[in-house]
C-alpha cells in the first residue's frame, strides 16, 4: 500500500520537471541551430536575395545611372517593355539560339561521350581535347572565330571561293548571324557536357552489360536503347538544364562578334538589358528587362526539374 | 534427356603477361551441382566468365551440351548467370527484367521495337505468352506481388530472387552463378543456400556455382573444385575434398576452424615423429626429412593434464582459450617445443569438457593417427598408414 503512494506521488512530483528540462534542453538546442545556420543565411541574404531585391525595387523606377532625382513610376517600365518591339526581338533572337544551342550541344556530346567511352588508350586524349573550349576564355576564343569566319580574309571563306563557291556572311548575313553564334555556342559548350556524360556511361556497372549480353541484349541499337540511354536519364536531365541556363545568358559572343547586329539580328536578352543600363543609362528599364531574363531562368528549372524527375528516376 | 554436359579443355587465359588460368580441364555432368571454391584472386570467377562468354580464353575450348561454343556470342551459349551484384536493369520493373531474355529471344527487331513493336503483326500473341511465363516464374520464386515494382524498392534477398527469375525464364542448359549469396546478410545466405539447393533439385539443370566460402561448397554441391592459382587443385566430392585432401592448400582451404598444420619428422625407416614424440605412423616409400601433419580440429582429443599421459603418446600444452559454441568447444592450444611456437585448435563435444577450462592451464593433447595427413615440404599428400593401435585408444 505504502509502496504504491510512493510511486504515485514520485511520478507526480516528477513528471512536471522532466517536461520543463526537455523543453529548456530543446529551446537551447534549437538556439544553437539557428546560431550555426546565421552566418550562410546571412551571406545568402546579401549576395542572392538582396541584390534581387534591389532589381525589382529599380525596375519600379525611372532612375537613371549618375541622375540626382528619380521617382516612383509604378509598372510604366514593365508597359513600355511589352509594346517594345526591340524586346520583343530580343526575346525571339534569345529563343532561337537557345533551341539550336542546347539540343546541339547536349545530343552531340552525347554521341562524342559513347564514341570516347569506347577508347581504351586515347580517352584521356580526347576528353583534354574537346575539354579546351572549357578552359578557354569565350571572348578572346570569339576574336579567334570572328577571324576564321571573317567574310572578306576570314579563312572558311577563302576555302570556299578556292573551290568555287560563293562566300557567306557568317556575321554579316542577318539570316545566318544568330545560327553562327549558335554553332560557337555549341563549339564552347560540347566539352562540359562530354565530361559529364562521360563521367555517367562510367557509372554503370559493367555487371549490366554483362546480364545484358546473356540476355540477348548485345546489338549497338538494344543497348543503345534498352541500357545506356535510360541509365544516363538523371546525366541528361542535368545537362540539358545546366546548358539551357548557360545557352540563356548567352552574351559574351554577340558583345564581341555582332553587337547586336546586323539589323537586330543577334540581339538577345542580356545584351539588350546592358545596352540600356550600361550604354543608354535606363537603369530603370534595365532592372526591368533583368526581371524578365529571371523569370525565364527559374521557369526553365522549374519545369525541367518537375518534368523530368517522374521519368528519368529510378 | 537433354545434354547439358559443360567440358573445358585446356583453358588458357592470361590478363597482360599475368597467367590467370592454367591449362584448365574440367568435365560436369548433366544436371551435376558443380562449385568452383577458392580463394580470391584464384580465376574461378574468370573461369565461369569464359564458359559464359564474357571472356574469351587465350587457348583451350569450351564444348556446352556437346558442341564447341568457342565461336558463339553469350546469348547463343544458352546458358543463364545470377551475379554477386545480381546486375538488375534498375530503370525497369521487376516484371520487365525478368521479360527481357524472352523478349530478346522470341521477338524480332521489328516487333519488340518501342511503341511501335506492337502493331507489327504477331508481337502481341507473343507478349502475351511471355507474360503468362514470366508470372508462372514469379510465382515460382515468391515475387508475384513484386512484379511492378522496381529493384531499387526490394530488399537484398528480392533482388536475389528477382536475378534467379530472369535466369530461369529462358529454361536455360545450365545455370551459372557467381558468388550469388555474397552480398546478403548471414541469416538470409542461409535460407537461400537451401533454396537454391531444392530449386537444383526441382530442375535437374546444370548449375555451376562460384564461390569464395567454402561452407556454401560443402553444404550444397555434388562436386568440388578447389582453385588455386589458376589450376583445379582437386576436384571430387565434398567428402573427398574434406577427408582425403591431396594437396595442403585443400587442406588448409576447405574446414573451419582451419585444420591444424604441424611439423613432423621421418626416419629412415618411415617412422613420423611430432615433437620429438614418435606416432604410431609410416610414410610409405618416400625419403623426405621434414613433412607437415595435417590434423584437423575434431581428430584431435583434449584432457586435463597428467604426467602419466605423457608417457602414453600426449603431448603437453597450455589452454589459451575456449570457445563455446553450444553444441560443441573449440579450444586454442599454445604448443611450446624446440623448433618454436605453435598454435593448434582443437574442437570438441561439451561431455568431454572434465575440467577443461582455466586459460594458462596444462592440457594432454592426443593425436589420432589414422585422421592425420602427411604432407611434404611442398605441399604434395604423402600416402602412410598408421600403425597398431593409435595413442588415443591407449589412453583410455
Amino acid at each position: 500500500m505504502n509502496e504504491v503512494s510512493d510511486t504515485a506521488r514520485f511520478s507526480t512530483m516528477e513528471e512536471p520537471n522532466i517536461v520543463e528540462i526537455r523543453r529548456i534542453i530543446q529551446k537551447r538546442a534549437s538556439i544553437t541551430g539557428y546560431a550555426f545556420a546565421f552566418p550562410a543565411t546571412l551571406l545568402l541574404a546579401v549576395i542572392i536575395l538582396l541584390p534581387i531585391a534591389i532589381v525589382i525595387f529599380l525596375s519600379a523606377t525611372d532612375y537613371t545611372l549618375g541622375a540626382l532625382n528619380w521617382s516612383f513610376v509604378g509598372l510604366t517600365n514593365y508597359e513600355k517593355l511589352l509594346s517594345d518591339a526591340v524586346f520583343w526581338r530580343s526575346i525571339k533572337n534569345t529563343f532561337l539560339y537557345v533551341v539550336i544551342v542546347v539540343p546541339g550541344s547536349v545530343g552531340l556530346a552525347f554521341l562524342l561521350a559513347l564514341l570516347v567511352h569506347e577508347r581504351v588508350h586515347t580517352k584521356r586524349l580526347y576528353e583534354i581535347i574537346f575539354f579546351l573550349p572549357v578552359t578557354g576564355t569565350l571572348v578572346a576564343m570569339a576574336i579567334v572565330w570572328q577571324f576564321l569566319l571573317h567574310s572578306r580574309v576570314g579563312p572558311v571563306n577563302l576555302l570556299l571561293l578556292e573551290n568555287g563557291f560563293e562566300r557567306i556572311g557568317f556575321f554579316t548575313d542577318p539570316n545566318l548571324a544568330m545560327i553562327s553564334l549558335a554553332m560557337i555556342g555549341i563549339w564552347q559548350l560540347i566539352g562540359f557536357n562530354l565530361i559529364l556524360f562521360l563521367a555517367g556511361l562510367a557509372a554503370i556497372p559493367k555487371d549490366i552489360y554483362d546480364a545484358a549480353a546473356l540476355d540477348g541484349v548485345d546489338g549497338g541499337i538494344d543497348k543503345l536503347a534498352r541500357i545506356t540511354w535510360p541509365l544516363l536519364g538523371p546525366t541528361t536531365m542535368f545537362v540539358t538544364i545546366t546548358t539551357s541556363i548557360t545557352a540563356f545568358q548567352v552574351f559574351d559572343t554577340v558583345a564581341v562578334l555582332t553587337k547586336g547586329g546586323p539589323r537586330g539580328s543577334t540581339d538577345v536578352l542580356l545584351y539588350q538589358a546592358y545596352l540600356e543600363g550600361f550604354q543608354y543609362f535606363e537603369i530603370g528599364y534595365a532592372a526591368c528587362l533583368t526581371l524578365v531574363f529571371l523569370t525565364f531562368i527559374l521557369l526553365l528549372s522549374l519545369v525541367q526539374v518537375r518534368f523530368f524527375d517522374k521519368r528519368v528516376h529510378y | 534427356m537433354i545434354d547439358s554436359t559443360i567440358s573445358l579443355s585446356k583453358i588458357v587465359k592470361k590478363f597482360d603477361a599475368t597467367p590467370v588460368l592454367r591449362n584448365v580441364d574440367l568435365n560436369i555432368e548433366s544436371g551435376e551441382f558443380l562449385t568452383l571454391v577458392g580463394p580470391s584472386g584464384c580465376g574461378k570467377s574468370t573461369l565461369l566468365r569464359i564458359i559464359a562468354g564474357l571472356e574469351m580464353q587465350d587457348t583451350g575450348s569450351v564444348f556446352i551440351g556437346g558442341r564447341s561454343v568457342d565461336h558463339l556470342r553469350p546469348k547463343q551459349r544458352d546458358v543463364a548467370m545470377v551475379f554477386q551484384s545480381y546486375a538488375l536493369y534498375p530503370h525497369m520493373t521487376v516484371a520487365e527484367n525478368i521479360t527481357m531474355p524472352l523478349l530478346m529471344q522470341r521477338m524480332s527487331f521489328a516487333q519488340r521495337f518501342p511503341v511501335m513493336g506492337r502493331w507489327v503483326p504477331g508481337s502481341q500473341h507473343i507478349q502475351k505468352n511471355i507474360r503468362k511465363e514470366v508470372e508462372t516464374v514469379a510465382e515460382h520464386l515468391h515475387i508475384e506481388k513484386l512484379l511492378e515494382r522496381k529493384p531499387g524498392q526490394l530488399s537484398g534477398g528480392q533482388r536475389q530472387r528477382v536475378a534467379l527469375g530472369r535466369a530461369m525464364v529462358r529454361r536455360p542448359l545450365a545455370f551459372l552463378m557467381d558468388e550469388p549469396l555474397s552480398n546478403l546478410d548471414a541469416r538470409l545466405r542461409v535460407k537461400m543456400r537451401t533454396e537454391l539447393a531444392e530449386l537444383h533439385q526441382r530442375l535437374g539443370t546444370t548449375f555451376i556455382y562460384v564461390t569464395h566460402d567454402q561452407v556454401e561448397a560443402m553444404t550444397m554441391s555434388k562436386r568440388i573444385a578447389v582453385m588455386m592459382d589458376g589450376e583445379i587443385v582437386q576436384l571430387g566430392t565434398p567428402d573427398e575434398v574434406y577427408n582425403d585432401p591431396q594437396d595442403i592448400r585443400v587442406a588448409q582451404f576447405i574446414g573451419s576452424p582451419p585444420i591444424n598444420i604441424l611439423p613432423g619428422e621421418v626416419n629412415s625407416a618411415g617412422n613420423l615423429s611430432l615433437f620429438g614424440v614418435e606416432c604410431r605412423y609410416r610414410i610409405n616409400g618416400s625419403n623426405q626429412k621434414n613433412v607437415k601433419i595435417g590434423v584437423r580440429p575434431e581428430d584431435l582429443q583434449i584432457s586435463e593434464f597428467k604426467v602419466g599421459l605423457i608417457e602414453r603418446g600426449g603431448l603437453r600444452g597450455w589452454l589459451r582459450r575456449l570457445e563455446n559454441l553450444g553444441n560443441e568447444y573449440i579450444a586454442h592450444i599454445d604448443m611450446d617445443c624446440d623448433d618454436g611456437h605453435w598454435q593448434i585448435a582443437v574442437r570438441f563435444p561439451p561431455e568431454e569438457l572434465n575440467g577443461i577450462g582455466q586459460p594458462g592451464a596444462a592440457v594432454n593433447i592426443f593425436l589420432n593417427e589414422a585422421k592425420i595427413f602427411v604432407f611434404s615440404e611442398t605441399g604434395d599428400r604423402l600416402s602412410g598408414e598408421a600403425m597398431l593401435q593409435s595413442a588415443v585408444e591407449k589412453a583410455s
